[in-house]
């Protein structure tokens, strides 16, 4: 698993390039936040993001934008995507799985289109909530900015207990 | 010149005072002295000569009569003197030489130098004496000494007459040619110290060629001045404008120094601006480089607990090998041999001990996968635990820089708000120093202008002396040139009148002397005149080629020819002037022949014809002759004999003149 292209598609597609450098490097007339340096961070950060706030999106077609993360960058984070994905297999409550049939589904038989689909629709909701979070209220380069500080302290705060 | 009388006194035989007045009547011009041999003809003639010149052909010095010498008393002085007194050119001259004779003991005499006294009467009939340095100088304007000899002459040596050396100056002197010729010599080029020749040597030849040359140079060097004098002018003009443009733009940016200091500040808040506007796109590009690096980690944050949870409430049959693999120990099984070298085929004991460690291997154990996890877990906690921190450092700076740059552009905007409606100090102090270099560059140029000018004035005066110099030569060769032009004119002008002159003296002399010679000579001879006026007596040798001829005879007519030749000559001269005063003429007086024994080796029919002759020619004839041979000569001068005397011998040394009839 994680050893091929990425292809993200419809408003999160959207989503993702505007939160992205990358896109921002290849056309500087699109106007973006830019608070992630790759789409491949976007992507990582919106599953765990997903994950952690129960946000699960189903996979949608609304506009024909298309993101696709070429394999070789894929292949470069795959030991991290695939923690990632065994977070979000363990941590996933919706299926109502015990713990040992999470651990099967993290790490016996981790590739499957089920778990996949699980996965990404994290990742949608993630990019949603991380596209909601930096857009809300911010339209410059310095808000955009503004926005990492104030969702790190944010995050931090919420989990200051925990930690 | 007509000599009216000799007073001779003590001088030689001649005791006393001996007075002869001589014939001055035209008609009866002929004065005869008759002597006989020793009785003192000679020194007659020897008294005029030493009146007039000092000279005699005496051998003492002691002109003094010896009879008076010794009648002398020792001690005591005596005079010898000779005066004469001729009428020339209508003035009376009394010309008197003494000498004064001291008497010595044993009788012997000493004699002082010989003074002469030349007097002449005024109009007004009182004497006058001429002043004694010039006495002399006036006798010889009277009658040279030179051409005394021909006037004065004893008849023995009449031969000698015409082969005289300088015939020819005496020729002219007495014909008045003399003067002219001499005028001719004065301005010849032909002479060395002629006028012609001194006035070409002041000339300064090749001067003019130089003076063009130096005006040109001149003309060159005034243009060049004029040229130079313009630039002078332009350039100071230029040098005027940028002087007050400098005092302009120093009074502008001494006005506005405040708008410059805060120029300048702008400058340099601009400088930070950028700084910080070059940092901010990297402190911000931080923040999202560390947001990125580990943000999938630090949203894990609170799922981290969740997953230790779920590993820790699954059923775990033990550890696995580490490292193992389920698919290693399957072919250990396979080929039923341990690695500790035991045979598997023969125990199966041992082989259910390692099909149960291979259960515990992935894939089919994930007992060491999620130990694994888990591990990667903490560590990713532990990589996130100074994200926030980061982050939040990473925005301070964001913000420290983003404050800084709006203070830098709020005092940018200060800034340009104050000087805007000011004037660009930093322009106007690039004006000023181009203005600066263009003065610079404007004030070598006119020192180099004025330099050049200095030179060029030097040139010009230089060549004005020098040309003043040159016009002074140039002025000084015109006048030079004019009066060599002047002084060629008078020498050819001279020079043709010479020519003509001497020309017809010689013919007329020619003519005369052969007329003379025919009337004297009873032959067929003629006579012919050569350039230097010598005569010789030429005689038809039949087919009518004339031959030289001569005799001791016939020189004495011929050289008597010759002299009543040049004596006739001159009286005409005379008379000529005298018809036509206005023209030019040449003074020529008349002359006496005063004449010693002059009938020497000459026969009875030459001594008659002469006799006839002379007085025609001569204005006054004085012959000093014998008593026999003025029998033969009295026939043909007795009507024109004036006044007669006789020497008389009273002894040998002392004679008396005694006039007779």
């Amino acid at each position: 698993m994680f050893t091929g292209d990425i292809y993200i598609r419809g408003k999160y597609a959207t989503y993702l390039k505007y939160l992205s450098q990358k896109t921002e490097k290849n056309d500087h007339k699109e106007k973006v936040a830019g608070v992630f340096e790759r789409m491949i961070d976007v992507y990582m950060t919106a599953a765990i993001v997903g994950v952690n706030y129960g946000l699960k999106r189903e996979d949608e077609n609304t506009n024909s934008d298309t993101v696709k993360i070429f394999a070789d960058v894929v292949n470069r984070e795959q030991n991290n995507l695939i923690s990632i994905f065994r977070i979000v297999m363990l941590v996933d409550n919706t299926t109502g799985l015990n713990a040992d049939e999470k651990i099967d589904r993290a790490f016996k038989n981790p590739d499957t289109p089920e778990n996949m689909k699980l996965f990404n629709a994290y990742v949608r909701g993630g990019i949603e909530w991380l596209y909601e979070q930096f857009t809300t209220g911010a339209t410059t380069r310095d808000e955009y900015i503004t926005k990492i500080h104030e969702i790190v302290e944010a995050f931090s705060e919420e989990n200051v207990i925990l930690m | 010149m007509l000599i009216k009388q000799i007073a001779l006194k003590n001088f030689r035989q001649y005791k006393d005072l001996q007075v002869v007045q001589f014939s001055c009547d035209k008609e009866k011009n002929v004065t005869v002295i008759l002597g006989d041999n020793t009785s003192g003809k000679t020194t007659l003639i020897q008294a005029f000569n030493w009146c007039l010149y000092g000279v005699t052909s005496f051998k003492t010095r002691e002109l003094i009569n010896s009879e008076t010498l010794q009648e002398m008393s020792i001690f005591s002085s005596a005079e010898v003197s000779v005066e004469v007194e001729l009428q020339h050119e209508d003035k009376l001259y009394v010309i008197r030489r003494t000498q004064v004779v001291t008497k010595n003991e044993g009788n012997k005499p000493s004699c002082t130098r010989a003074t002469l006294k030349v007097e002449y009467k005024e109009q007004n009939g009182e004497m006058q004496e001429v002043p004694t340095f010039e006495c002399q100088n006036t006798i010889n304007k009277i009658l040279p000494e030179a051409l005394s000899g021909y006037f004065f002459f004893d008849g023995e040596h009449v031969s000698e007459i015409n082969s005289k050396g300088n015939v020819v100056s005496a020729v002219r002197g007495l014909m008045g040619l003399e003067t002219i010729s001499e005028a001719v010599d004065h301005f010849s080029p032909k002479k060395t110290n002629s006028v012609i020749s001194k006035l070409q040597k002041e000339l300064d030849i090749g001067q003019d060629e130089k003076s063009v040359r130096l005006r040109r140079d001149l003309d060159t060097a005034k243009e060049k001045l004029q040229t130079l004098e313009a630039r002078e002018a332009q350039v100071r003009e230029e040098i005027a404008y940028f002087e007050g443009r400098k005092k302009e733009l120093t009074a502008l940016i001494l006005a506005n120094a405040d708008t410059k200091a805060r120029q300048e500040e702008k400058t340099r808040v601009e400088r930070d601006i950028e700084f910080l506007q070059r940092n901010q796109v990297d402190v911000e590009q931080q923040i999202v480089r560390d947001f990125t690096r580990n943000a999938y980690k630090f949203f894990a944050l609170a799922l981290y607990s969740k997953v230790y949870r779920v590993i820790a409430d699954a059923k775990q049959d033990g550890e696995g090998i580490p490292k193992m693999h389920f698919d290693s120990i399957e072919y250990i099984l396979q080929r039923g041999k341990c690695i500790c070298g035991a045979d598997l085929t023969m125990n199966q004991g041992a082989v259910n001990h390692i099909r149960y460690e291979q259960s515990l291997l992935p894939p089919q154990h994930i007992g060491t996968t999620i130990r694994e996890f888990r591990r990667d877990c903490q560590r990713y906690e532990t990589e996130i635990e100074n994200y926030a921190e980061t982050i939040r450092a990473d925005y301070i700076r964001i913000r420290e820089n983003a404050n800084q740059l709006d203070d830098k552009h709020a005092h940018f905007t200060e800034l340009s708000r104050s000087i805007q409606g000011n004037i660009d100090v930093g322009k106007y102090e690039r004006d000023n120093e181009e203005n600066d270099r263009v003065l610079t560059a404007k004030r070598n140029l006119l020192l180099e202008i004025t330099s050049a000018i200095g030179e060029v004035k030097n040139q010009i005066q230089s060549l004005e002396s020098a040309i003043t110099g040159l016009r002074v030569s140039t002025e000084k060769n015109k006048k030079i040139t004019a009066a060599i032009a002047y002084a060629t004119r008078i020498y050819e002008w001279f020079q043709a009148s010479y020519d003509n002159s001497e020309r017809v003296v010689k013919e007329d002399l020619y003519a005369s002397i052969n007329m003379l010679f025919s009337q004297m000579y009873h032959g067929q001879r003629v006579v012919e005149i050569d350039d230097n006026y010598h005569i010789t007596l030429k005689v038809d040798s039949g087919n009518g080629v004339f031959v030289n001829d001569t005799s001791p005879g016939l020189d004495t007519v011929k050289n008597f020819a010759f002299i009543a030749g040049i004596v006739d000559l001159a009286r005409k001269k005379a008379k000529a002037k005298e018809n036509a005063p206005g023209e030019i003429e040449y003074s020529s007086e008349p002359y006496p022949i005063v004449m010693d024994a002059p009938f020497s080796n000459a026969d009875e029919k030459h001594i008659a014809n002469i006799s006839r002759v002379l007085p025609q020619v001569a204005e006054q004839v004085i012959l000093v002759v014998m008593n026999k041979d003025w029998e033969f000569a009295q026939s043909d001068m007795s009507e024109k004999v004036g006044m007669i005397y006789q020497i008389v011998k009273h002894s040998e040394i002392k004679s008396s003149v005694r006039r007779d009839g």
